[in-house]
């Protein structure tokens, strides 16, 4: 890749894993927790945050110069919220089981602080294509969390992948055990936490500084 | 391995008596596999514990026996081997070592929570060692070895005598009949003794320690008559109960302050 494209597609990229939205700013949380019990719920969560953030991204940065500063929240909350509707709308006419196992989370996407957070720290100082970027690239680094959570714990919960047995079932003669604790939310909680604790072993400069220091404490944590 | 410090020898002495309750019950085979278990068990906790030790740098925490004997000795029914390992590897990372070794609740209760709440029928039959006669020779069993830490300061007693007044309280207040046989039910003894009452995860002030009994052994009670899932309860209300401690220890500071 030469060197121009790379800097143009950056906005796209970085977000993926270097600052991603969920284990670097631990955005989004609230619907990584509550759709994750199968990959099916997961990738249709993932493909709607995508393309409200993409959009409203885009949109909002194609405005920008036109919107007053006292009122921008307001402004950027209700481009995203005609969005999240439209999606919401579009998954009721056409997946329609699909929508009622999200039941509010995609109408939630309207307070996720992801898109919120790209609109008012990138979409606003920058040109549309770079916003565009910018967006898709956040909603990839969310869509592949979500992904990898939701895999795991319908492989470990149920034993399946997108409905399909994958393990035997003990119940049917196999060898595998479900742990029904996966189908339960504390347990995207300690996955999620897993998976920051994963990346940022990788990359150490991602580790907060400890605020406070306990007394005795000499060697302090990474 | 580490040398096991006096804390570990005296915790484990007095694990051993409802250890052996437990492998009588189990049966000649049964008793083999529960040993074999506990080998298990104690090799992959040393192993998590060796692990961290050797990332951070420090030396190996105490505990693992007793930690590895507990839970063992509590895990109910049957045991699905795959599953006892996830639970003590869970246990032991989230429940021990990624807090340096300072635990905020004891190991075997987070791992023994994990395992309950993965496998809630099927593999742990908590159903049917409830009903088991030998109940009260479980709970009687853990009575010498909570004497024995109580005595050298293992072990909270006002936690476990608060617990008993909470489950005495909820039994008088719901009515029910013989509510009295939950004080010995399934695994109340040993639950409220060695894991509602140890040290690092009760409260630490004593007026505190008497609420956070009283609120587990409330708790045992309503567990047990409105969750089919959890017929033992005792894991689950420790694991809730504990959760409280902290905010219990508050309340001396909150008074002083205002006083």
């Amino acid at each position: 890749m030469n060197r121009r494209l790379e800097s143009r597609l950056q906005p796209a990229i970085e977000p993926i894993l270097v600052n991603n939205p969920v284990t670097l700013h631990v955005l989004g949380i609230c619907s990584a927790l509550a759709v994750t019990t199968s990959l099916a719920t997961s990738l249709v969560m993932s493909a709607a945050l995508i393309c409200v953030l993409t959009l409203s991204s885009g949109i909002i940065s194609l405005i920008r110069r036109h919107i007053p500063r006292s009122i921008r929240l307001i402004v950027q909350i209700t481009i995203i919220a005609s969005l999240v509707i439209v999606v919401d709308q579009l998954l009721q006419a056409y997946l329609f089981d699909m929508s009622k196992r999200l039941s509010v989370f995609v109408g939630l996407i309207v307070t996720n602080c992801i898109v919120l957070g790209r609109a008012e720290a990138f979409a606003m100082h920058n040109p549309p294509g770079a916003s565009l970027l910018d967006g898709l690239g956040n909603g990839l680094g969310y869509a592949w969390i979500l992904v990898a959570i939701g895999t795991v714990r319908e492989l470990l919960g149920k034993g399946t992948l997108l409905g399909a047995d994958v393990l035997a079932l003990a119940d049917n003669g196999g060898w595998f055990t479900p742990l029904e604790m996966m189908t339960l939310p504390p347990s995207a909680f300690f996955l999620l936490a897993l998976l920051v604790w994963g990346v940022r072993t990788i990359r150490r400069e991602q580790v907060e500084p400890v605020l406070v220091d306990e007394p005795g404490d000499k060697a302090a944590p990474r | 391995m580490t040398r096991p410090g006096r804390g570990d020898v005296l915790s484990s002495l007095a694990l051993l008596p409802i250890l052996a309750v437990r492998l009588h019950a189990d049966g000649g085979n049964g008793a083999g596999q529960r040993l074999a278990l506990f080998a298990l068990v104690l090799m992959i906790a040393h192993g998590w514990a060796a692990l961290f030790a050797y990332h951070t740098k420090r030396p190996i925490g105490p505990g693992l026996i007793p930690y590895a004997l507990l839970f063992v000795a509590l895990l109910p029914g049957p045991v699905a081997w795959g599953g006892a390992v996830l639970a003590i590897s869970f246990g032991s990372v989230f429940g021990r070592e990624v807090f340096g070794g300072k635990a905020i609740l004891p190991p075997a209760l987070i791992a023994l929570a994990f395992a309950l709440f993965s496998f809630p029928k099927g593999n742990f039959e908590v159903l049917g060692l409830l009903s088991q006669p030998p109940d009260l020779v479980f709970a009687l069993s853990c009575l010498p070895g909570a004497a024995l830490l109580a005595w050298y300061g293992g072990l909270a007693w006002q936690v476990a005598a608060g617990a008993v007044l909470g489950t005495v309280a909820a039994g008088l207040a719901t009515g029910h009949p013989a509510w009295w046989t939950h004080l010995w039910m399934g695994t109340y003894a040993a639950g409220i003794l060695f894991l509602a009452a140890a040290p690092e995860g009760s409260a630490k002030t004593q007026g505190a320690r008497w609420l956070h009994g009283a609120i587990i052994g409330a708790l045992v009670v309503l567990i047990r008559f409105t969750n089919p899932e959890q017929p033992d309860g005792v894991v689950f209300a420790a694991l809730l109960g504990g959760l409280f401690a902290p905010l219990l220890d508050r309340i001396p500071v909150w008074r002083r302050t205002r006083a």
